[in-house]
């Protein structure tokens, strides 16, 4: 039975649709990401789910308890749950101590209680000679932490992120998002992560639902999603791929070949077997760094506009036929701007995506 | 001067009596009032419009007062500016200003002559006298200091919506007795002496000139009624009429006839004796319009001036000359049985050692009774 | 000058040697002005406080008395101590009233929020001492109008209310703060991180245990400073309990300062030995405000992106909640006015509404009265000049203090919240002193001069929160696109700081269209004010006109207002 089990909910202000049917499990101790970019409506999916925003349709369960169904909602503070906010919203007016053992003053567990698990989460969350400070003497990334502790201290049957790493500045972020796993698994917390940055959810997930204009786009392994796209948008999204229009010549199974403008033809995977198609536009989706120097199968003239040095790899726009593309080649022996290369891409590295 | 409805506007419910009465008023001037023929001498009213304006700081209420001067603008053209203001901090913010040079006052008023007497020692008073003065009764005058524009006499007045019949009928019998009677514990007003000269004047009667008769017994007897106390008189009669309280003293004429024409239930009496307070005016030796003042006051003085005032308010006249035509008509609260006129007017404690002091001492005297 | 100039040195630090001689003649200048503008009139009530008369009386000379009776004596100790019982209960039950009100319309789903927010900011519309005259036809013991309706209509003995005592004093006095509390609450409600209570429900406490744990000590300082802040107008309040029957009723200091101005003997050394004594007592109060709205800038928290907050629903709630507010607003609004219609169309205060004689002479007389319209005219005068040139000086005072970071800006700072502390009253006879001999005395300058100190506290707190909340990056941004410091300023400063200007100015405009206290010692016949004419009528003319005047008052704030809200988009409190 799935921690967390959200079926068709839609959410509605007036006649907008913010969240049009969506429908997911989260399985006990599983990380899951909503990842999207502004507006897709996973903070707003996220939001039902704790309780903060009213749900117009649909039904959420968290472990066997229905919380919102038919428009009826179970206010938040009876689910069961915790959250991590984008803001940290460390209460000012408390110490850590009290921040974190807020909680639990709520359900009137014993202080002597209280003192052993406000210990051990700020233990867990690095910051046990913090306790008596305030909130607002820490930095961002000390209420970052408040607040992670806080969460976890009610030990709740699900955690919710909401962009809780988009606050703190890049190298901060980097170490927090392991810390959050690492945590994460030691805990074996339900946890669900909405962010929009794809990075943060591939390091982070084992599952990322993929959502766009209030619709879920594809579910999936950070692999799944990375190597099968199920639509353009995913591809864009996830990894910054290429994506290449083209027209179907042949088809064979899996397979396909594709004609780019300008000529070229490439052989390429369909991504998903539902997208095979034997004539008809189709996109063809190329990773930067499947493109490889050299002659092989799926061989291309470029020619080189733009290098950038990455250290490892320099990134090189190339142009082919009428069609430009990002390539990662190796740093050794780079080309020059105007040369002209031969390039290529194996076929299942190509993937045709038909919608 | 009887367009001064349209000039200035009135107190509510008093046109009615205006409309009616306009027309005798000054059927009543020109048969009664010979000295009309003393009209101001034209060189002064020359100088006077030249000046063309007016500072007046008075005490009386304001709209009544304002249909007053604008009788006087009527009649010869120069404009008044008024200020009202309770009657000491008035007085003395002219003497401040009249001290450090800044001149703005022509007029002043002020229901206190000992106040007066103490600025005109100072030379701050102009010495002027003016052909009109001459008609005023003498008791009612300093002559070129002071001349009293209003006597306002003092008395009883109740809200018929609040006192029986029978009461009504006590306190007419009773006269100031009634202020003792426990049947007014928590319905009865007063006002402080301390606000100003025409409260002062009315408690003075009562603890300083005819203390033989009253004196403090008589006060302590009222103060155990627990009377509300009011520092200015206007808001007092206005809860007497609307029946906050049932009965309160100080009750002078000009107001409690605005009252009844308004058709408020009050009635009023002057039991024996009446103490009455001269309104009186001067002016100040710097008048920055000295013309003007000195017309000002020989109209105010005039039976013309006297006269215009009976339209908005008074029971008697600074001259003997002057009376109120709806008096002579009885019309209004003349017409009235419950009516008469005050017949002993207690007016001749000007002089007293004990009114003159400028320490009060009464005021000190009624303060420790009422606890204030 | 390069780029790395300026970042390394942002701002204030001025960039050319002559600067610091610059902004010193500008520091002398501001405290040369805020000297004349506000210290030397409360220097003077001190001094003032030890003569036996007034400066320009000839046997006036310095003595003790008036301290030593008014610091030592019991009468005045005593009317000290309820002084401040009441005004510390009057602010109590303001904020109380100002916190529920204000959280019931940011937080919860009650309709018609902007109708209900503009019903509770409404008494401010409404000159105090109008409302207690209102008040005084309506809830005094014998003659009031809900009193007389109660025993005809419902045949009730006794009085239902009674507004001339202690309690009813405390709760009209109440009645007429609730709008500050609300403001000053609700705007740090609307500010507030919703996080901050989201997190809350997310750890298992309700809406109420979350309005008492969390909402209302977030907003703790505003909530502070809001009652310090009403206290300290409160304490200074005279038109109120004199209203009301005065000491009788209540003994109240401002009330003993009025009489000690009015009645017999007219003793302003008493009166300035009283100001003094309330003086200091507003001053603690004005300390608090200052710590309360120092620690509010250290409460300024990460916001969140702009999330929609949830509203509470209030179910079952709801109908007692909008109840409330109904009951508020009867109070506050719909029985003064009817009170005050009353009496303007009827010919004499009838406590009996059905013996009332209806008439339209009162409004005919005052509005065709030529000193009427004389003092309509002066008062809308000053309530333009007084809030614009009160605005231009705390944008010149808040931009030097904070920005250009002038010497002696601490002191500039605390001399411009002084008047605070200081009862308008006890202000205008400093200000009648210091103008005395000046050619400004009994012009309308006077009372704009008054006004303006009275009022650069609130104007010069509002401006410098503005001037606070905006990034100084969004200068520095200017400042490295190569403005210069004026055009940076001008161009950037000045426009992110308008709303809060914008807010300040009208509030001043209420200020200066209301006040009475200060007007009152300096009127003229060529400066009376609405406010003026309607305290005379009440003292020494008739009620009605009173009323009309306070409801003509009314009007021209309720215009001021509007015109404010369309044309220049301004608001008094945020929208939700």
């Amino acid at each position: 039975m799935p921690q967390l089990s959200v079926k068709d909910l839609v959410v509605a202000y007036g006649n907008v649709q913010a969240v049009k049917g969506v429908s997911f499990d989260v399985e006990e101790g599983e990380f899951v990401s909503l990842l999207g970019p502004s507006g897709c409506g996973k903070t707003t999916t996220l939001r039902c789910i704790a309780g903060l925003e009213s749900s117009s349709a649909g039904s959420i369960s968290i472990g066997k308890d229905i919380v919102a169904a038919d428009g009826m909602d179970v206010p938040p503070e009876k689910r069961g749950i915790n959250m991590v906010f984008q803001s940290y919203a460390v209460w000012p007016h408390m110490s850590v101590f009290e921040n974190v053992a807020y909680g639990l003053r709520t359900r009137r567990e014993p202080s002597a209680t209280i003192q052993t698990k406000v210990d051990e989460a700020l233990a867990v969350v690095g910051l046990s000679t913090f306790a008596a400070r305030f909130g607002t003497e820490l930095s961002g990334g000390q209420q970052q932490r408040v607040a992670l502790a806080r969460a976890i201290v009610t030990s709740p049957r699900l955690l919710l992120f909401d962009e809780p790493l988009s606050n703190l500045d890049a190298g901060l972020r980097d170490r927090m998002r392991f810390e959050l796993v690492d945590l994460q698994r030691r805990l074996g917390t339900t946890s669900l992560y909405v962010t929009h940055d794809q990075s943060e959810a591939m390091l982070m997930s084992d599952r990322i639902i993929l959502m766009k204009d209030g619709e879920m786009v594809q579910s999936g392994t950070p692999r799944d999603l990375y190597d099968r796209p199920a639509s353009r948008f995913a591809a864009e999204f996830v990894g910054n791929a290429n994506i290449l229009d083209g027209e179907i010549v042949r088809s064979s199974g899996d397979s396909a070949m594709v004609r780019l403008p300008g000529g070229i033809e490439l052989e390429g995977m369909f991504t998903w077997q539902d997208h095979r198609q034997v004539t008809g536009p189709v996109a063809a989706c190329i990773r930067a760094e499947a493109i490889s120097p050299g002659s092989g199968p799926n061989a291309m003239i470029a020619e080189v506009k733009t290098v950038s040095f990455l250290g490892p790899t320099v990134s090189c726009i190339l142009q082919v036929g009428h069609a430009t593309m990002r390539a990662e080649l190796p740093a050794r022996q780079p080309p020059t701007v105007g040369e002209k290369i031969t390039v290529h891409v194996a076929p299942e590295a190509v993937g045709l995506i038909t919608r | 001067m009887i367009k001064s409805e349209d000039a200035r506007p009135l107190a509510s419910g008093r046109r009615s009596f205006l409309r009616a009465t306009v027309g005798t008023a000054m059927l009543a001037m020109f048969v009664a009032v010979p000295a009309l023929a003393q009209e101001a001498n034209p060189e002064l009213v020359a100088a006077a419009q030249a000046e063309g304006t007016l500072t007046f700081y008075h005490t009386t209420a304001i709209d009544p007062t304002a249909t007053w001067t604008a009788a006087f603008t009527e009649k010869y053209g120069i404009e008044t500016q008024n200020v009202r203001g309770p009657s000491y901090p008035l007085f003395d913010r002219w003497l401040t200003e009249e001290r450090v040079g800044q001149h703005i006052a022509d007029v002043i008023q002020i229901t206190d002559t000992v106040l007066i007497e103490a600025a005109h020692d100072e030379g701050l008073i102009a010495d002027y006298t003016p052909a009109s003065g001459e008609g005023i009764r003498p008791e009612m005058k300093k002559e070129g200091v002071w001349y009293t524009a209003f006597v306002n006499a003092m008395g009883i007045a109740w809200n018929t919506d609040r006192v029986t019949p029978e009461e009504e009928q006590m306190i007419l019998e009773q006269g100031w007795d009634t202020l003792k009677d426990l049947r007014w514990k928590g319905r009865i007003a007063t006002g402080t002496p301390a606000s100003g000269g025409s409260s002062y004047s009315y408690v003075y009667m009562f603890l300083g000139g005819e203390r033989d008769t009253f004196g403090p017994d008589f006060v302590k007897a009222m103060a155990a009624l627990e009377p509300q106390v009011y520092d200015s008189k206007s808001p007092m009669y206005d809860r007497l009429a609307a029946g906050e309280h049932s009965i309160v003293d100080q009750a002078s004429q000009s107001d409690m006839g605005g009252f009844y024409l308004s058709g408020a239930p009050v009635r009023w009496t002057f039991p024996s004796p009446t103490p009455a307070n001269l309104t009186v005016q001067t002016i100040s030796a710097n008048a920055p319009h000295p013309n003007a003042a000195k017309l000002f006051q020989e109209w105010a003085m005039s039976s013309e001036g006297q006269a215009a005032w009976f339209e908005v308010a008074g029971v008697l006249s600074a001259r003997e000359d002057t009376v109120d035509p709806r008096k002579t008509n009885g019309t209004d609260w003349y017409a009235e049985p419950w009516y008469s006129d005050p017949e002993n007017l207690y007016i001749d404690y000007l002089a007293d050692p004990g009114y003159v002091d400028p320490a009060k001492p009464i005021i000190a005297e009624w303060n420790t009774i009422f606890q204030r | 000058m390069t780029v790395a100039d300026i970042t390394a040195r942002p701002l204030a630090k001025p960039a050319r040697a002559n600067g610091r001689g610059r902004y010193t003649a500008l520091s002398v200048g501001l405290g040369l002005l805020l000297g004349v503008l506000v210290v030397v009139p409360v220097v003077l009530m001190f001094l003032g406080a030890v003569r036996t008369g007034t400066f320009v009386d000839p046997r006036a000379e310095f003595s003790l008395r008036s301290m030593l009776a008014v610091y030592t004596t019991l009468p005045y100790l005593r009317t000290l101590a309820i002084t401040v019982g009441a005004s510390l209960l009057v602010s109590a039950i303001a904020c109380a009233t100002g916190i529920a009100l204000a959280w019931l319309i940011a937080r919860t789903d009650l309709p018609r929020k902007g109708w209900m927010e503009n019903s509770v900011i409404a008494p401010l519309y409404l000159s105090p001492f109008v409302g207690a005259l209102a008040w005084l036809i309506l809830g005094s013991p014998n003659a009031g109008l809900v009193n007389v309706l109660a025993r005809d209509v419902f045949g009730m003995s006794g009085s239902v209310i009674n507004v001339m005592t202690p309690v009813g004093i405390i709760l009209i006095m109440a009645l007429y703060n609730v709008p500050y509390a609300y403001m000053t609450v609700s705007s740090a409600l609307k500010g507030m991180d919703p996080s901050m209570e989201e997190a809350s429900y997310l750890n298992g406490a309700g809406v109420f245990s979350t309005a008492l744990r969390i909402t209302f000590p977030v907003v703790r300082p505003a909530i502070i400073s809001a009652f310090f802040f009403v206290f300290v107008l409160t304490a200074g309040t005279f038109s109120i309990p004199a209203a009301l029957g005065g000491t009788q009723s209540m003994p109240f200091l401002a009330v003993d300062i009025y009489r000690s101005t009015a009645t017999y003997p007219v003793d302003y050394s008493r009166a300035a030995a009283i100001g003094t004594l309330l003086f200091w007592i507003s001053l603690i109060g004005v300390a608090f405000y200052r710590f309360a709205s120092r620690v509010a800038s250290r409460f300024v928290t990460v916001t969140a992106r702009g999330y929609r907050t949830r509203f509470i629903k209030l179910r079952g709630w709801k109908a007692p909640s909008i109840g409330i507010i109904a009951l508020y607003v009867l109070l506050a609004i719909v029985l003064p006015y009817i009170a005050l219609l009353y009496v303007s169309f009827t010919s004499f205060t009838s406590s009996s509404i059905s013996a009332a004689r209806w008439t339209l002479d009162n409004f005919q007389a005052v509005i065709s009265s030529v000193s009427v319209r004389k003092s309509l005219f002066n008062t809308i005068l000053v309530s333009v000049l007084a809030p614009t040139l009160a605005v231009m000086l705390a944008i010149v005072l808040a931009y030097s203090i904070r920005r250009l970071k002038v010497l002696g800006g601490a002191t500039l700072d605390y001399v411009a919240m002084f008047p605070i502390a200081v009862p308008g009253i006890v202000f205008g006879t400093g200000v009648f002193w210091t103008y005395l001999m000046t050619p400004v005395y009994g012009s309308i300058w006077i009372l704009v001069l008054a006004f303006v100190a009275t009022y650069i506290p609130f104007a010069y707190r509002m401006v410098d929160t503005s001037l606070i909340q905006i990034d100084k990056s969004l200068e520095e941004a200017s400042a490295i696109c190569g403005a210069s410091h004026w055009r940076t300023a001008s161009q950037i400063t000045f426009k992110l700081i308008r709303p809060g200007v914008l807010s300040a100015w009208i509030l001043v405009f209420i200020f200066s269209v209301r006040e009475v206290s200060a007007a009152i010692m300096l009127a003229s016949p060529t400066n009376t004010v609405l406010a003026v004419m309607s305290w005379d009528y009440l003292e020494f003319g008739n009620v009605q006109n009173a009323a009309i005047v306070g409801l003509l008052q009314t009007a021209l704030l309720i215009a001021g207002i509007l015109a404010g809200r369309f044309v220049f988009r301004v608001q008094l409190s945020q929208p939700t």
